[in-house]
């Protein structure tokens, strides 16, 4: 097998299936350090959206990687310009996106939410935060036009990026789209926020289950899939990026995320599609659900746990990504990184069910030393062979 | 002049600025535009 596009799609999915591939595949994941590497603002790239290709593809040049996760920085500042949203802004360091939460919800309106989720999230709950949708018709339908057209640029950028990855790097997205975006996530992340949500699963249980049902079907048509489908394609995986499940117990995980967040997964299972989850902060006490899912469904990219621990706990269901310490990266000589990734390939590699990628997404320039990041890659591709 | 809701105006977008795509990728984008809105 060699590295022709089809052929990285192929090693990933043979990892996936528990066949051993040709070659353990890696996954590069880059956020907003791609603005960092190449020297650039946020507020050049989110003006510039060619700029913003350039940069993301700069970083792939001297790179070993089969894969990238995703076309890299989805929420910007720029979008929360638009509507008027304190929601995302740019750090001091003028490189990076932060999120400020944004609580629009009180706890008492959850029947408000259950009687007409679009009506209520995008006319009541949207203007709360997005100060510029407050306002009178005329404000309101610029403040929208404004945020389609930045929008409209991003779609072109994140279409480019991947035309381009495949044209000139042969390496596919594995994320190009976030679409299996879990109810209760959504209503953690953009209504009720951390304390919030943990008071109402407490004092309104039944309120949360029943709002995480009628936000649902909007959730739904973020999957794309058509009432009518029966089959959909197995690449690209729908992708999850967990946020609030990493804080819950497993019977919390069972009650207020299970309900709804399994529906999609069956109805993503039933028509043959595959799965990529972002298993952000631990997961090792929901490895039972993980073992439930289906064999070789999914992609497990873990990012606090034990990798090792993982790998014992659910490695023969899912595929476990990820392993390559973000600190050694950063502070450890070549030679170290590069006896670390021939430690990860002994160890979990063998059997396949395992892709090589960085702990942690990479956000600024400073994340990683290069040199490091790029050694580490290398021997995996080399090292890595069967 | 009359005031409308975030929904009314998405709807006045999708019947004129948006009115020349096709019916699915016009309600695919609508949901993409709404889903980021709330997201952002």
């Amino acid at each position: 097998m060699g590295d022709s596009y089809e052929e990285r799609v192929a090693r990933i999915y043979d990892a996936l299936n528990h066949k051993e591939p040709d070659v353990v595949p890696s996954l590069a994941c880059m956020g907003t350090f791609t603005i960092g590497f190449n020297n650039c603002t946020v507020e050049q790239v989110e003006n510039d959206w060619q700029l913003s290709v350039e940069n993301f593809l700069n970083t792939q040049k001297d790179l070993y990687a089969d894969a990238v996760y995703t076309a890299g920085v989805v929420f910007d500042s720029k979008f929360a310009k638009a509507i008027g949203s304190p929601a995302h802004f740019v750090s001091a360091d003028k490189e990076t996106i932060q999120h400020h939460q944004q609580i629009p919800m009180a706890a008492d309106e959850y029947d408000k939410l259950i009687a007409d989720p679009e009506g209520f999230m995008m006319n009541v709950l949207l203007p709360r935060t997005a100060k510029r949708l407050s306002g009178a018709y005329p404000e309101k339908k610029k403040a929208i036009l404004e945020f389609m057209s930045h929008l409209n640029d991003k779609l072109a950028e994140w279409t480019t990026i991947g035309q381009r990855l495949k044209e000139e790097y042969n390496r596919p997205i594995m994320a190009p789209v976030v679409n299996a975006y879990p109810p209760l996530d959504f209503i953690f992340d953009y209504f009720r926020g951390f304390e919030g949500t943990a008071v109402d699963m407490r004092r309104q249980p039944e309120k949360l289950v029943e709002a995480c049902e009628a936000v649902l079907p909007f959730m739904w048509k973020n999957m794309g899939i058509p009432d009518d489908a029966t089959r959909v394609p197995e690449f690209p995986p729908f992708a999850t990026m967990f946020h609030i499940p990493t804080f819950l117990s497993p019977k919390q995980f069972e009650k207020f995320f299970l309900p709804t967040y399994q529906k999609m997964v069956d109805r993503i299972y039933e028509c043959g599609g595959k799965m990529i989850m972002f298993l952000e902060g631990t997961w090792d006490n929901k490895a039972e659900w993980l073992n439930s899912l289906p064999k070789d469904f999914a992609f497990g990219i873990c990012e606090a746990d034990d990798i090792f621990k993982m790998k014992k706990l659910v490695g023969d269901n899912i595929c476990i990504v990820g392993g390559m310490p973000l600190d050694k990266l950063k502070y450890g000589t070549v030679q170290e990184n590069v006896d670390y990734a021939k430690y990860l390939v002994d160890e979990l590699a063998p059997g396949g069910g395992y892709i090589f990628s960085s702990s942690r997404e990479l956000l600024t320039k400073t994340d990683v030393n290069w040199e490091n990041y790029k050694a580490a890659y290398k021997t995996v591709h080399e090292y890595g062979k069967k | 002049m009359e005031d409308k809701t975030v929904l009314e105006v998405i709807k006045e977008i999708e019947e004129n600025e948006l009115k020349d795509l096709p019916p699915e990728q016009r309600e695919a984008y609508i949901h993409a535009m709404k889903f980021f809105m709330l997201a952002i």
